[in-house]
Formats: structure tokens, sequence, C-alpha cells
């Protein structure tokens, strides 16, 4: 993850990055890089999660993937002090993304990797749901 | 110590400093793999015994875990080749390693052909720099920067639960967290040069780090100075337009300097005015939104103003229409 990620914690509740990044710092050994490109803390025994797929990160609104898990344990959180973002409408769900995020698009019979900021209107996700702007 | 070339030795000399003596170098190391048919060492030159050059940086926390570091120096990007020899390398080392854990790692200043990327991964391999799919080729100091990076926060990771990174792709995408954003640390160098730098650290920053920082942040002071200009904001936040950089972050002191006058204006089209008029009218509103036209900077304000920056020049206007009846 890059710039400034979307976390919760196991009850869908929306965790803030920089309260985290405080109590991460009470425990020096968390902080595994704080410099120039950016902040990169531990977190894995903190019940952490990122929000992988498109639902609501907070009400814990149905998931597109088909395997219903549309969040994932995180370990490590990296905050970027470079990373920057891109606003895209993807189904219904207008987002702020960090511009390096990943996305599999669907292309005739294979699967393509896509940055946020190279998805292009019309694209449809590995997850069914289309790109609109 | 001898060296085979610059690379391997700036690469064993941060793995020296960060891992003390933990960290060693050895050439010509003979492997010998059991099974020379299997695909993994399809790219061997002299199967079942192979020559290595390996340098090995190991952590105090965790003496039993080992990074196998490989050293590219090629005018070229790696290959696949690379990739796929080296995790030949580190899988017949955790086979007979007696106890002993290895992760590999391969260095390659000029980068990797996109081809590399589903081998590293597979295999758990670490490559430095990163894939990123857009820039592949880094500065030999950037290179050195993220190596070190990277030890460093494994010397951290390793104080906690770490089987995993023994996993693929997990040590992979490990390396990868640790160095991607260094592209966009380079690119934001050659966009603004010095521009905007950090306070207290002089770190290279950038316009969009400066917006996040000062957003909604309120000004809370103005002085002019022969060094330049010096603006507080709340949260003990500062902006200084020296020139032309910009530098801003905790307030760290002042800009220093004797205090002198500066032109002010008002309203767009530039009428003459006091900077106390000028503080009275912004002091107190917070930033709403900013703009960089290179020489000069434009804070947006609440109340619908905006506060221009110039090296010499201070100028205050209100955005709200219709002009002539929202002057200053």
């Amino acid at each position: 993850m890059s710039d400034r990620p979307i976390l919760v914690d196991s009850n869908h509740e929306r965790v803030d990055v920089d309260e985290l990044i405080e109590r991460c710092r009470s425990s020096p050994n968390r902080i595994l890089a704080d410099d120039e490109v950016g902040l990169v803390v531990y977190v894995g025994d903190m019940d952490i999660y990122t929000v992988t797929g498109l639902g609501h990160p907070a009400t814990g609104a149905p998931s597109p993937e088909i395997s219903g898990h549309w969040v994932q344990r995180v370990n490590q959180v990296s905050v970027s002090r470079f990373g920057s973002s891109v606003r895209r409408q993807i189904g219904s769900v207008v987002k702020t993304l960090s511009a390096d995020s990943v996305f599999i698009v669907r292309d005739g019979d294979s699967l393509l990797k896509v940055k946020a900021k190279d998805l292009k209107p019309g694209m449809i996700l590995r997850t069914g749901e289309k790109v609109y702007w | 110590m001898k060296f085979k070339n610059e690379l391997e030795r700036r690469i064993f000399e941060i793995a020296h400093r960060v891992c003390g003596d933990k960290a060693s170098i050895e050439h010509n190391k003979v492997l010998r793999i059991e099974i020379a048919t299997s695909p993994e060492v399809a790219s061997f030159v002299g199967p079942p015994k192979k020559e290595v050059d390996v340098i090995t940086a190991g952590f105090r926390t965790s003496p039993d875990l080992k990074v196998l570091i490989s050293c590219k120096d090629y005018q070229n990007s790696a290959e696949p080749a690379d990739v796929q020899e080296w995790a030949a390398v580190v899988k017949a080392m955790n086979k007979y390693s007696g106890g002993s854990e290895y992760l590999g790692l391969v260095v390659c200043p000029s980068g990797f052909t996109s081809g590399c990327e589903p081998w590293a991964s597979s295999y758990n391999l670490g490559v430095i720099p990163p894939l990123k799919g857009k820039k592949l080729k880094f500065a030999e100091a950037t290179t050195d920067q993220m190596f070190e990076r990277l030890l460093v926060a494994l010397g951290r990771r390793l104080h906690f639960p770490h089987q995993e990174l023994l996993e693929p792709p997990h040590f992979y995408e490990f390396v990868y967290l640790l160095t991607e954003a260094f592209e966009g640390r380079d690119e934001s160098a050659k966009q603004y040069g010095e521009r905007y730098t950090l306070l207290g650290t002089g770190w290279v920053s950038s316009f969009s780090e400066l917006v996040r920082t000062f957003m909604g942040k309120g000004i809370k002071e103005i002085n002019v100075t022969t060094e330049g200009i010096n603006i507080r904001f709340s949260d003990d936040l500062t902006f200084q337009m020296i020139g032309r950089q910009i530098r801003f972050g905790q307030h760290d002191g002042g800009i220093g300097g004797q205090p002198i006058a500066i032109n002010c204006e008002k309203n767009f089209l530039g009428q003459p005015c006091s900077i106390e008029f000028l503080k009275g009218i912004v002091l107190g509103q917070k930033m709403t939104s900013a703009g960089d036209w290179g020489d000069r900077f434009e804070f947006g304000l609440t109340d619908d103003l905006m506060l221009a920056i110039e090296p010499a020049r201070l100028q205050v206007y209100r955005m709200r229409n219709p002009p002539e009846q929202n002057l200053l």
C-alpha cells in the first residue's frame, strides 16, 4: 500500500492512519522506516486490515469479490511522502486511490494489471465492475 | 578485502554498516545442486556444480535467518535467467542449510526486464530496484539507499513473528514496499528541484506534501526579514519563502535576518496597501487551496480570500463575484 491507505479493524471500523502511527511510535521497532521517502510501520499484530475490494470500508457493504472477502490483514503500512492520488468512479463508488494502486482488468479472455492512474473509462475489472471515469 | 566490482563493494559496505560482523562476502562459493534437471537450475552453465559470488547479511535479532545477496553489475537490465539462477541458489542453500533459513535478494542498478517480476514473486526473491512497470532504472545512489533502507527495516521487522516472509511472495512484496516510493521521490526532485524542502531535516519535498501539511491550518503571523518571508500557521507550522525556495514544516525557530518592509497590494489589480491592512484581512483565515506559479505561490483561504506570496511582494484579494462589488 502507499500514499494514505484506507484501513479498518476486524469490526470494519475505520482506523485513523495518523493515530495508528502514533501508537506504533511507542514501540520503536515497529517503525521499520521513517525517512525522506516516507514511513513504514509493522502492524501485523494490531488487528489492522486494508480494503481490497470496492465495498464500503466502514459499513461493510457487500463485497464485489466472489469470495465475499473484501478486507485483508495488513502486516506493514506504508505512507509515502511522494505518492500521488487519483479520483475514479468504479461501479457506483467514487474513490480516492493512490495512483499506483493495481487493479486487475479484463482484456478479452485474459487479465491485465493496470495502475489506478491508468484506468480508462469503459474498462471492466475482474470483479465485473465498470470504470466510469 | 577484494571486490569484483564497485557495486559489490558498495553493497557489502552497506551490509557491514547495518549488520556489522553478521555481513560477509564469499567469492566462487561452490554449490552442489542435487537435482540438476529441475527447472530451477536450467539456466546453470555447469550443473550440478555452481560457483557463485554472494554477500550474506545476518541479523542479531534472528541469527538463523540470512539474506543472500547477488550483485549484478550489468550495462543492461537483468534477465529472468538471473532471477531464476539466484532462486536456485537460495533454494539449494535452504535445502542443505542445517537449521538456517535464507531469503534471496538480487541487486542490479541497471534494472530488471519486466519478465523478471513473475519469477521473482513466485520464488520469493527481492529485487532492487523494484519493478514498477514505469521506471525500471535508478541512479546508483538511489539503489544504494533502497538496499540500506531494506536491511534496516528487515532488522527491525525480525523483532516480530516473521515466518511468513519465507513464503512466496511475502519477501518479494516486503522489498517492494520498502523500495517502491523512491521513484516518487526522484520524480519530485526532478520536477521541483530544490523548490520545496522540509524544515528541520532539509529533505526534498513536493507541492502535494505542502498542501497536505497546511490544508485547514490557520494563518497566525506574517514576518518579512532580510532572509525572506515567514508565515506562521496553527499547529506550530511554518511556511518560508527564501528567494525561489520554499521551506515548510514544524516551526524551527524562525527565518532569521532583520525585519524589512515589503511591497503589499490588495485586490486583483494590485492597489498598494500596508502590511498591517493585509494582516488584518488574512490572519486567522484557514488554508483551503494552494497554487504554485513558479515565481508566485498562492494560498486560497476561507472567506474567499487569496494570499499571493512572491519573494518581494505580498498580495491579497477576494475571489468573490462580482469582483467590483467585493473589493478589499
